[in-house]
């Protein structure tokens, strides 16, 4: 969201509130960046919907969690909050999760700390309540989780709650995941593209397996930048609707 | 007269050390005195701490209570075998019931997970003598006599300890040798009024430690209730009640709910809040929650509400171009539901700090303080949130900007570090061409399946590097106890994931640490 600067003079006080008296009360950016600028220009809307649920599939280690934090990140912008629901939903008290969120990496993408709350319930069913919440609070600018496995119960749920706070829910699941229903506004599937030089950054592809008010199928390749970190494109847009069909 | 000094169990390793991740010291005292002051007042109904400014220590009168922990049936020896089976030292207790009062409450405070040194003496400075050097004369196998004390066991200031130090005067025998008329003037006042309470009890009274209340409301019930709508509508009065007796511009920070049960059993609870509130709704909303999961056996006769910590309420200045004004405020309501269900430690906030050991590289605190109940002991604000207050900006409470130097480094590659870090690191078996070398591919002998897929299907899986970044070398950490050093590298594998591994370098194992993506 982007924020004007506080007005200085009377004058500018006045030619504000005639500017807002004649365009109705300033409402929220209808959408928020996915943090590259190449996939915001397939997504339709150029990003990602407020209030609405974004799913990123893939295997652990293949680049769908970065992703999506990057994309959390980039939602947040300089004043939001990214809450992370620690945890795959599964654990117990007495089996605690044996992978844990990492905040350092939100950091390195560019949050700062003071931005960030982690919250670790104990169980699943605390897990599915605190997910919940967060999904409902509208103070929040993103939710970022990793649930292992989600009843189409309990999905419609978080999106309906997304629907009401305006907050945009980043869910990292499985590849498997990709044959459950869905309630994800946005569906994106990442495969990692091995390479062999090694001055070379991550490559990984990017498919966007549903989307609301898209009408292609598409895929493209991202490579990630040594030097600066950012993702651009570098294989272009494929579109392909007969399997996109099939996904669907 | 008996005395605890009482600390942490001795953590076993880095991996011990993270399960309290984020914890100030202070915090963790706070923690642990509260748990202490709760556990002995079940034991005593005088309980206080040592009247210094860091107490460390609490005292208990146990005056005429050892016939309650004697137990009849046994012989002398029968309460003392409950003590971890090694007969009880001479300064844990003359009788048979101070010796199973002692054993009772080491239990007790190491159930809590907190080891203590516990003496029973006739006076304080006698019982803190002995809980602090008991052990060390112990273990050096010195008679158990005041004689072989050494001086320090007189609670003394470094001032005088000095004086003793350099007159050769190092136990308690060669101190109470001289003359007591000579000690003042040349010792100074502080030497003959410890010695003196340290043998005389009437010089020194336990005072007792009372959690103020600032305000209470409770209710007696003619015929005992269960239902919920019931509790909720007795909580109703009880809250208008204690929010009405709060000063004008105060709010509620702490909340303790206690309730009696028909056959005598007292149940409690506590609620705490991210900023203190004055507002009714919330507040019953959050003990909705506890009330939920608190086991209630049989109808409740009795409830009390009592607020033991309160703080003043935040203004907040809306700015007029401000697109959503209520934003700080919803925030809060989000972190005092879930701290109220979850817990306060499962809501925490993050801190970088400049660690070279990726475990400690971050610490999470809860975003709601430890508060122990008394306002000396409650932190302050910093100046600088109190300032911010006042202007009214819509902004965390604590920190300048979101972006200053303390919240971290600026961004960085956000490829460098995994986002998800396993708790412990788990054991892989690598290949490398050099014996130091970097790896060539490696299999994970695991029963977790971080790979997903079966687990049948990973646990037989080599998987081959195709590249690799390192190796990042860290040497850190001799301060913990032991040297960490270790050899990161970032390692993609032939299907293009990306994982975190490190070798050990103390015995050459390699480790598994994180996955990116």
């Amino acid at each position: 969201m982007t924020e004007l600067p506080h007005p200085t003079s009377r004058d500018e006080i006045l030619a504000r509130l005639r500017e807002a008296m004649a365009h109705g009360p300033a409402c929220a950016a209808e959408t928020v960046s996915s943090g590259c600028s190449d996939l915001d220009a397939i997504l339709p809307g150029g990003g990602f919907r407020r209030g609405t649920l974004v799913e990123w599939l893939g295997e652990p280690g293949a680049g769908a969690g970065v992703l999506a934090l990057l994309a959390a990140v980039a939602a947040c912008g300089r004043d939001g909050t990214l809450l992370v629901v620690d945890g795959d939903g599964t654990h117990t008290r007495h089996s605690p999760p044996s992978e844990r969120f990492y905040p350092p990496a939100a950091v390195g993408a560019g949050l700062a700390a003071q931005q960030l709350i982690v919250v670790r319930p104990a169980n699943a069913v605390d897990y599915t309540w605190a997910l919940d919440q967060a999904m409902r609070c509208p103070a929040l600018a993103a939710v970022l989780a990793w649930p292992q496995r989600l009843s189409p119960t309990a999905f419609r749920r978080l999106q309906l709650a997304a629907e009401s706070s305006g907050t945009v829910g980043f869910l990292v699941r499985p590849a498997s995941a990709q044959n459950t229903p869905s309630w994800a506004d946005v569906r994106l599937l990442v495969h990692p593209q091995p390479q062999t030089d090694p001055s070379a950054g991550r490559s990984l592809m990017l498919e966007l397996v549903r989307c609301r008010g898209a009408a292609h199928h598409h895929r493209i390749v991202l490579e990630s930048d040594h030097a600066t970190g950012t993702l651009r494109v570098v294989a272009g847009n494929q579109q392909s609707p007969s399997s996109y069909r099939r996904a669907r | 007269m008996l005395e605890t000094n009482s600390r942490r169990r001795p953590t076993g390793g880095p991996d011990d050390a993270a399960a309290h991740d984020g914890e100030t010291a202070q915090e963790r005292w706070l923690r642990q005195a509260e748990v202490a002051l709760q556990i002995g007042q079940d034991f005593s109904p005088t309980v206080g701490l040592e009247p210094f400014d860091f107490p460390r220590s609490m005292l208990l009168d146990i005056t005429g209570l050892d016939h309650l922990h004697a137990k009849p049936g046994q012989g002398t020896g029968g309460a003392a075998s409950a003590n971890a089976g090694s007969l009880p030292l001479p300064y844990q207790g003359k009788t048979p019931g101070e010796r199973a009062l002692v054993a009772r409450l080491h239990h007790e405070l190491r159930r809590q997970g907190l080891a203590a040194s516990i003496a029973v003496a006739d006076t304080i400075g006698a019982a803190w003598a002995w809980a602090h050097y008991g052990p060390e004369l112990v273990a050096a196998g010195k008679p158990l006599c005041t004689e072989a004390l050494p001086v320090a066991a007189l609670r003394l200031s470094a001032e005088p300890l000095a004086r003793l130090e350099a007159l050769g005067i190092e136990w308690l025998g060669q101190l109470m040798a001289l003359p007591r008329a000579a000690l003042p003037s040349r010792l100074g006042a502080e030497v003959p009024l410890r010695l003196e309470q340290l043998e005389d009890a009437a010089a020194e009274v336990i005072v007792a430690y009372r959690p103020p209340v600032l305000a209470a409301a409770g209710r007696s019930l003619e015929f005992p209730a269960k239902s919920p709508e019931v509790l909720e509508a007795l909580l109703t009065q009880l809250l208008a009640e204690v929010i009405a007796t709060l000063p004008a511009g105060q709010g509620i920070e702490q909340l303790v709910c206690r309730l009696r049960e028909e056959g005598g059993r007292w149940l409690q609870f506590a609620v705490g809040l991210y900023q203190a509130t004055a507002r009714a709704d919330h507040l019953l909303g959050l003990m909705r929650l506890r009330l939920e999961t608190l086991p209630l056996a049989e109808p409740v006769e009795e409830l009390h509400l009592e607020v033991p910590a309160a703080g003043e309420l935040t203004w907040q200045q809306r700015q007029l171009f401000e697109p959503r004004p209520d934003i700080a405020r919803q925030r809060a309501l989000l972190i005092d539901r879930l701290s109220t269900r979850l817990g306060r430690r499962a809501v925490l906030r993050a801190r970088c700090v400049p660690d070279a050991q990726p475990e400690f590289a971050c610490r999470l605190e809860p975003l709601i303080p430890p508060r122990l109940r008394g306002t000396t002991l409650r932190q302050r604000r910093p100046a600088s949130a109190q300032r911010r207050r006042m202007t009214g900006k819509n902004r965390w409470p604590s920190g300048s900007s979101p972006r200053d130097g303390s919240s971290g480094s600026p961004a960085a590659d956000p490829w460098l570090r995994p986002w998800r870090l396993f708790a412990r690191p788990t054991p892989v078996e690598v290949v490398s061409v050099a014996p130091d070398g970097p790896p060539q591919s490696f299999m994970v002998r695991s029963r977790q399946r971080p790979l997903g897929g079966s687990r049948a299907a990973t646990q037989a899986r080599l998987l081959r590097i195709v590249r690799h970044w390192g190796p990042e070398r860290i040497e850190t950490a001799w301060w913990r106890g032991q040297l960490v050093r270790r050899d990161y590298y970032r390692v993609e594998i032939e299907d293009g994931r990306w994982f975190w591994l490190f070798r050990d370098l103390r015995n050459g194992r390699w480790f598994w640490h994180g996955s990116f993506g």
